[in-house]
């Protein structure tokens, strides 16, 4: 396959697109009636149940990355670099029992930042949100970039109009629905990935066995085979950790916590880690089958695409087009509501508009909302293909941010500069490994060095707090109206 | 059909080969990239393109060997893409060239200059350590989590 020809043809990329993006509008008008008031549009009124908890949080984390960066993980780590990805779960699995206890912590919170300022103070509130918002905005361009890129590649659609397209629906659905559409976007993307993820990986299996793959992968590619793979076992909990930071810090994960009933962010996020650990195994097997089946992969990333396209023929193309859709819709989506959130409540609410009725606050979400969505697409439209790769960058950050985030969350003696240094000393020490190492240490460099601080600083000088002190008040201590 | 070439074809064929040699490119795909390349992780991204205007209907041939002279050689691709991404290297140096032909491979360009990928991966005992490092960091994390897990909200855990 040529590198510049596309899997489908022109027009049909131009009707898929539309039907998805009429029906994704359309599903957000709809859930929008909902949200009544702010605290229905930005947490879906607190009521979200264990069936759309558990679907929101496997759509989220199913990014276009695990579709199309679980192959690349497999292609160019082999057997470990499939598992590597996969133990990204882990951090569904261990933020279950944070997601209660944060709900019982803040049952009137709404941010993660909310969280570190009541519990370390402004500086460490600041140093957070440089973090988050770096994390947050980052992962939103790189989606919008993979957006375009992905539409091009598949469907011949120039990459300004497919990234622009991609971000319009997004921020048209989350402005009409807020948290609402997220939620319940998310559970149909979440099924249309698990079932078109599936379609694929028995497609492939029925054209080549599990025997023939092994025997090329031994015979051409030996090292993808290979236990003691030093990159690959360096990558391993680099990975994990990553994961964890990612869900850990993020006011994505955050925000669905206090959005969900009480007692059900504990199952649902247990269960979304079980659903979503088989989805990079199945995504990067595909990536392991691509030499067997004689295909040539002229760029990394795109050997999950292309193996389906080269297997199922245009019927395949269609289903990774909507898979592809549906995973960038659910990840954006929710990236641009939680990123909406923590502007408004962390800046415009807590420092500008204190005093502002919940409508005003309404109208100033809505305002916040368009305005992400014009920076992320002003950062994609060069398309400056190193922008995209900054978002690795995110992750000693956010490996730096775990040991505050726990033990601020469990021990009452954690020491509150303590935690700030160790974000600062943390996320240093990861970007200098990022440079000397490789991508593949620096989270785990970085949440190594936060965990020693926290822990020697907390054992050696702890500072007491008083949990009541995060339940302070309906906005969290910086004011009092609104809800 | 094999003919044998008269003294005076040959000495026309010598001389239209010292002219094309003389006033243009050798006639054969060229590399992107540099010549002699490096990987710590066993894979290498391979673009390479054939003249200004590519042809439509070409068709590339990338080789790979275990030595210079292409003695041990492996076809890794035909096809008209003008990219390959090569993965799952051992240590060592491997060999790649390629060539295009534009007639449904009835005739052949000559090969292209040779890449060498000198694939060194990193110390099994470095990333062993880091590995165990990582595996600490996680463990510690997992079983804070787990003993804290059912921790009241009014008076928590302390270190």
């Amino acid at each position: 396959m040529n590198e510049a020809s596309a899997l489908l043809d022109p027009t049909i990329g131009w009707i898929l697109l539309s039907v998805l993006s009429v029906i994704w509008v359309g599903l957000g008008v709809y859930w929008g009636r909902k949200a009544a008031n702010l605290e229905g549009f930005m947490l879906a009124g607190r009521n979200v149940g264990l069936a759309l908890g558990t679907a929101t949080a496997v759509a989220t984390w199913i990014t276009s990355n695990t579709t199309m960066l679980a192959p690349q993980f497999a292609l160019q780590l082999g057997v470990w670099g499939m598992l590597a990805y996969c133990t990204a779960s882990f951090g569904l699995f261990l933020f279950a029992p944070m997601a209660e206890r944060i709900r019982a912590l803040m049952p009137n919170g709404f941010t993660s930042a909310e969280f570190i300022r009541l519990r370390y103070g402004n500086v460490a509130w600041g140093i957070f949100l440089v973090i988050s918002l770096f994390y947050g905005i980052t992962w939103m361009i790189s989606m919008g970039m993979a957006g375009g890129i992905l539409m091009e590649a598949l469907a011949g659609i120039p990459y300004v109009y497919g990234m622009t397209a991609i971000l319009l629906v997004c921020v048209l659905y989350t402005l009409f629905g807020g948290l609402f559409a997220v939620i319940g976007t998310d559970f149909i993307q979440s099924w249309i990935i698990l079932i078109g993820v599936c379609v694929v990986a028995i497609a492939v299996l029925n054209t080549v066995s599990i025997d023939e793959i092994y025997t090329n992968l031994e015979r051409n590619r030996p090292a993808l085979l290979d236990v003691l793979f030093p990159a690959a076992l360096m990558a391993i909990f680099n990975n994990m950790l990553f994961g964890l930071g990612e869900i850990f810090h993020s006011n994505v994960w955050w925000s669905r916590a206090f959005a969900m009933r009480k007692g059900v962010g504990r199952k649902a996020y247990g269960l979304a880690g079980l659903v979503w650990l088989p989805i990079p195994i199945v995504a990067g097997f595909l990536g392991l089958a691509a030499p067997a089946l004689g295909i040539n992969v002229a760029r990394p990333d795109m050997v999950g695409p292309v193996v389906a396209g080269t297997v199922l023929g245009e019927v395949g193309a269609v289903l990774v087009f909507v898979i592809v859709f549906a995973s960038l819709a659910s990840s954006i989506d929710s990236l641009l509501a939680a990123t909406s959130d923590l502007v408004l409540n962390d800046f415009v609410k807590g420092m500008i508009a204190r005093d502002a009725s919940d409508a005003q606050l309404r109208r100033l979400g809505t305002a916040v909302i368009v305005s992400i969505g014009l920076v992320t697409w002003a950062f994609c439209a060069p398309r400056i293909g190193t922008l995209a790769s900054v978002l690795f960058f995110a992750g000693p950050l956010v490996g730096s941010a775990i040991w505050p985030i726990i033990a601020g969350l469990y021990w009452q003696h954690t020491n509150r500069h303590g935690a700030v240094a160790a974000m600062l000393l943390g996320s240093a020490g990861g970007l200098v490994a990022y440079f000397t190492l490789g991508w593949y240490t620096a989270t785990l460099i970085g949440t190594a060095i936060s965990m020693l601080v926290v822990v020697s600083t907390s054992r050696f000088a702890p500072q007491t707090f008083e949990w009541s002190r995060l339940d302070a008040g309906p906005h969290g201590g910086h004011t009092e109206v609104g809800r | 059909m094999n003919r044998s070439l008269a003294p005076r074809d040959c000495a026309l064929a010598f001389l239209l080969t010292v002219w094309v040699g003389s006033t243009h490119a050798a006639p054969s795909p060229q590399w992107d990239h540099d010549e002699a390349l490096s990987s710590a992780e066993g894979y290498v991204q391979l673009r390479w393109h054939f003249g200004d205007v590519e042809p439509e209907n070409i068709v590339y041939e990338l080789q790979e060997g275990r030595r210079p002279v292409f003695a041990d050689t492996d076809t890794r691709y035909r096809g008209p893409a003008t990219s390959s991404f090569v993965s799952g290297l051992e240590d060592g140096i491997s060999y790649f060239r390629v060539r295009a032909s534009v007639d449904g491979e009835v005739t052949w360009s000559e090969w292209s200059s040779t890449v060498e990928v000198d694939v060194k991966h990193h110390d099994r005992n470095f990333a062993l350590l880091l590995m165990g490092l990582g595996g600490f960091v996680f463990l510690s994390t997992a079983a804070f989590l787990i003993v804290h897990r059912n921790d009241p909200t009014s008076d928590g855990g302390t270190s």
